[in-house]
């Protein structure tokens, strides 16, 4: 992967090259994106608050006759913010796309049958001497004096009652120790956007499209030919086709890294069902014989679905097993998904910006789809190209989306790795894997010392290491040693303390159910009794 | 009463006596002994401490009241750097201020010339881009929006507080700053024994200078830091309560120094520090934000037993990717042009730079230390600027925005003028070194 330092010198080098006459530069000046979904119109709105006001032409290519996949219904924290920067109204964002609140994922017989963890969006305790307090707990945990790790987190137990208020905003609260995202219909949240997008101006061309007109250097895009004859020409296109690829695997960034051997599963099969009364405030992801079932509770419906190795089991099982877990009736016909996982290391290339599962797959086990379609998004428009040739900007991005999904990657592989299951040729196979080599090294130093290979670029931070290596049964045999030099008395009367905090403090707090039709119905930007509910942090 | 040092430190100078201060602190955390061996070292250059030494020296207990008293100390908020007749004042930032979500300085730092033409005293604007018409009004300079540098400029000081928020360095004398910094360490327990058998040794030795500057006193000068490009050399002046110094730096050996390939770490449990030390200078403030930060990781991953290497692995990782970041910025005071940059600079700085210069963007790389901000300023303090302003910039209205601009630079400067004299402030917090005690110190 070259530099972009490296990058300048060769575009030097390039300049006199009969190729690169072959497409002369121009001023970006219409974009297109070619197809919707969730992708699409997720990068159609972003366009039209922040591009369409620079001059430029933005233009949405879609048929309707062409299914979205409308991968991630579970999404992320920082979809919050995205809605944000766009000024939508979070009310209207529960009221249109059925949305409820996530505060993390239920990983149900992962480690082993039987066992059961959440990854919480927030912190396990607070810092003791300077140093994270898992190390605290592990310690205790060795002497059979800790607990469940769980009762340290604000977000799982309001999870485990079925609880939610918003964050506070003052960090001495222990409100403010988590944060949440949501459990939505994505094809109700891309018509949300798509409203959106086409109030601000973007012009949705309804579509079919039937080729790439490549540029006589063959490395840039000049059209698409659509099936009923007509070409749309624009400087700069997003490819937002999903698994197809249809105009990124046409340039120089059709090499697509394979990543099977990691991540093994390649196919789901998803399905609706009638949902409870009460909605539950987290997704749950349950591991089964040949991959793991997902089920994302909305509010008057359940997402279900199965994530499988296509050499483990067939479809017909795959979609029989998964019926027969659903606690309701089906609202809609199983909907079968083939795809590899993988990535495209030029998801930028040329005048073409892969956005979405055009760029690569990994796992919907981390809800990271929707995430890496809104980081893809941020950079994109960071790097707006200038013009319809930006080598620079191009490897910039590349090398930020890279960065981002090797951590991702890792993040998702350890799920499979780390277990103790030996009931299926699935999991036996997926415990001898041979991971990353970043991955052992992070695995490997926590096992023994219970350090957190920290970052500060990337999606999944300490916290949520710490959930899935405990969650998992990597439990470090040693600790850091300012919280071994603790008396263990004292320890374990703060973590009895500070268990009993989190658990008065949550019970105070609203229903989800009941917080959701609250919110939504109230006037004011806040539910009534968020205030209340905020406990003060231990310090 | 503390154990045999398991953990001992072999070094000298005033960075070895401030590495052993922090780790006696966290040795003393976790249980551990800790025992060093220091040498005074030459101890000329004074200690230039920026915002995350001086935050690892808050974790430890040590006040800074207390702190600039004993190391007649000054503050700093910036450096002013001189390219020939052009001077420009980088102060230390926080983070990135937005307009409209775009930062700051990819709005500001396209501005033709506003600095170089008349200078940071004046603060004249020019026209925003050519073809600008005539009555729209022009933006301020980036810099000139931040109150710290105007407080760098008129020799003030205040600590920031809302809705000022900047950063700020201070400058200990070296010869004061060694005691402080070995009692200190001795207060945390530090035992002058030697170590058990098993202790894992670390070495922090400064390199001599020598060969790269050499170091002079000049007459009493305002307090601030000052660096002065003559031709191929470069004069760095640092300023405490009692003297200036003046380091010059040399520029053909100095720059083959830096230039010298990025040495790998090797997990040997000696070089954690050393690296850095080797890798960086003490003329700014990145050399003790570095190994304030290679010492935090240390606490973090505090080595244990059979497992150190591992420990020390990352640890040594991560502080030689600081390094080479940080050593990039420091190396621009030799490539000091484009062309030096985009031929002599490493594929980070050669990355910044041409993103910067084609769209005003700075990519930066985990382990920074220095922010998008100051990279910017620092770019435009020698004439190397962006061709075009960001695009996203273009729908903003121009007037609507050089007049918030300038209001915020009118307020920046309507505050810092209301601030004291660094003299009066020191004198105030009690500080400030008698003139009979400075004397007798020189």
């Amino acid at each position: 992967m070259s530099s972009i330092g490296e990058m300048k010198l060769n575009s030097h080098t390039n300049s006199t090259s009969p190729n690169a006459s072959a497409a002369a530069p121009r001023p970006v000046k219409h974009i297109v994106i070619a197809g919707g979904g969730t992708a699409g119109w997720m990068t159609a709105a972003a366009l039209a608050k922040l591009v369409i006001p620079a001059g430029i032409k933005v233009t949405l290519i879609e048929s309707d006759s062409i299914k979205t996949v409308g991968v991630g219904e579970a999404t992320l924290p920082h979809l919050r913010f995205f809605n944000t920067s766009l000024g939508f109204d979070e009310k209207e964002i529960f009221r249109e796309t059925e949305a409820t609140i996530k505060l993390g994922i239920e990983f149900c017989d992962w480690g082993k049958i039987g066992d059961r963890y959440v990854h919480p969006f927030g912190d396990y305790g607070f810092d003791v001497r300077g140093v994270s307090f898992h190390h605290i707990w592990s310690a205790l945990h060795r002497n059979q004096a800790a607990g469940r790790i769980d009762d340290f987190s604000l977000p799982v137990v309001m999870s485990e009652q079925n609880r939610f208020c918003f964050p506070s905003d003052d960090p001495e609260r222990l409100m403010s120790t988590f944060s949440y995202a949501y459990q939505l219909d994505a094809g109700l949240y891309a018509q949300y956007l798509r409203k959106f997008a086409q109030r601000c101006g973007v012009t949705r061309i309804e579509g079919r499209i039937d080729e790439v007109k490549m540029a006589a250097d063959g490395e840039h895009i000049d059209g698409l030919i659509l099936s009923d004859g007509t070409t749309i020409n624009a400087d700069f296109f997003v490819d937002c086709t999903g698994f197809r690829a249809l105009l990124i695997g046409n340039t120089k960034g059709r090499d697509f890294e394979d990543w099977t051997h990691w991540l093994p599963c390649d196919r789901a099969v998803a399905v609706r069902c009638e949902g409870s009364n009460a909605p539950e405030p987290y997704t749950r992801a349950s591991a089964k014989d040949a991959g793991w079932m997902w089920r994302i509770p909305l509010q008057s419906r359940i997402g279900n679905g199965y994530v499988y190795s296509s050499e483990m089991i067939s479809p017909e099982t795959a979609e029989r097993d998964l019926l027969a877990q659903l606690e309701g009736p089906t609202t809609s016909d199983p909907l079968h998904l083939k795809f590899k996982t993988g990535w495209r290391r030029a998801g930028w290339s040329g005048n073409c910006v892969a956005v979405g599962l055009s760029a690569g797959f990994l796992e919907p086990l981390e809800s990271t789809s929707i995430h890496l379609i809104q980081s893809a998004i941020t950079h994109l428009i960071e790097l707006l190209p200038l013009s319809s040739d930006s080598p620079l900007e191009a490897a910039e991005f590349n090398r930020l989306m890279d960065n981002e999904v090797d951590k991702i990657r890792d993040f998702l592989i350890l799920h499979y790795h780390a277990t103790q299951r030996t009931d299926s040729p699935f999991w036996d196979k997926m415990r001898e894997l041979s991971v990353p080599e970043s991955l052992t090294e992070k695995m490997e130093i926590f096992r023994r010392l219970g350090y957190v290979q920290s970052y500060k670029t990337g999606l999944f931070l300490d916290a949520s290491w710490v959930a899935v290596f405990l969650g998992q049964n990597i439990i470090p045999q040693s600790s850091h040693p300012a919280a071994l030099s603790l008396p263990p008395q004292k320890a374990a009367a703060m973590a009895s303390s500070l268990a009993a905090q989190i658990k008065s403090t949550v019970s105070v707090l609203p229903q989800h159910r009941d917080f959701i039709s609250e919110f939504t119905h109230s006037a004011g930007t806040k539910a009534p009794g968020a205030a209340g509910a905020a406990g003060a942090r231990q310090s | 009463m503390s154990a045999q040092p398991q953990l001992f430190l072999r070094g000298s100078g005033p960075a070895a006596a401030f590495c052993a201060a922090v780790l006696a602190r966290k040795a003393q955390l976790t249980g551990s002994g800790f025992g060093a061996e220091i040498e005074c070292g030459a101890l000329k250059i004074p200690l230039i401490l920026g915002p995350e030494s001086l935050r690892v020296l808050h974790g430890i207990g040590i006040d800074e009241r207390d702190l600039m008293k004993a190391c007649r100390g000054t503050y700093a908020l910036g450096t002013i750097y001189h390219v020939g007749d052009k001077p420009a004042t980088i102060p230390v930032l926080s983070g990135e201020d937005t307009l409209d979500g775009i930062p700051l300085f990819r709005i500001c730092a396209s501005e033709p010339d506003a600095e170089s033409e008349h200078g940071p005293e004046t603060w004249t604007e020019t026209g925003i881009e050519t073809g600008t018409e005539t009555g729209t009004p022009s933006l301020p300079a980036y810099a000139a929006l931040y109150p710290s540098t105007y407080l760098a400029e008129t020799d003030r000081m205040a600590h920031p507080s809302p809705p000022h928020d900047y950063q700020y360095c201070v400058v200990l004398d070296p010869n004061a700053a060694f005691d402080y910094f070995m009692r200190a360490a001795r207060h945390y327990g530090m035992r002058n024994q030697p170590p058990i058998q098993s202790a894992l040794i670390i070495t922090a030795f400064e390199p001599a200078h020598e060969d790269i500057f050499t170091i002079s006193q000049t007459a009493s000068a305002p307090i601030r830091s000052r660096v002065v490009h003559h031709d191929r050399a470069q004069a760095c002046e640092i300023s405490l309560s009692t003297q200036v110094c003046e380091l010059t730096l040399r520029a053909a050996k100095a720059a083959l120094a830096a230039a010298t390939p990025h040495a790998k770490p090797d997990g040997e449990t000696s070089d954690v520090l050393q690296h850095i030390m080797s890798r960086l200078l003490p003329f700014d403030r990145l050399y003790y934000d570095a190994l304030s930060m290679s010492l935090e990781e240390f606490y973090q991953f505090w080595p244990v037993g059979d497992e150190s290497g591992m420990a020390l692995h990352t640890i040594a990782a991560r502080s030689a990717r600081r390094a080479d970041l940080a050593s990039d910025f420091q190396r621009l005071h030799w490539l000091c042009d484009e062309r030096a940059i985009m031929s002599r600079g490493s594929d980070a700085l050669q990355g910044k730079c041409a993103l910067f210069i084609h769209r005003g963007h700075i990519p930066l790389h985990e382990g920074e230390i220095v922010n998008a901000s100051e990279w910017a300023m620092r770019f435009a303090s020698l004439g190397i600027k962006p061709k075009t302003r960001d695009p996203l910039a273009a729908p903003l209205n121009m007037e609507e925005m050089g007049q918030a601009l300038i209001k915020r630079r009118a307020d920046a400067r309507g505050w810092a003028s209301q601030q004291m004299s660094q003299t009066d402030y020191l004198g105030k917090m009690g500080a400030l070194i008698p003139a009979s005690t400075a004397r007798r110190a020189q």
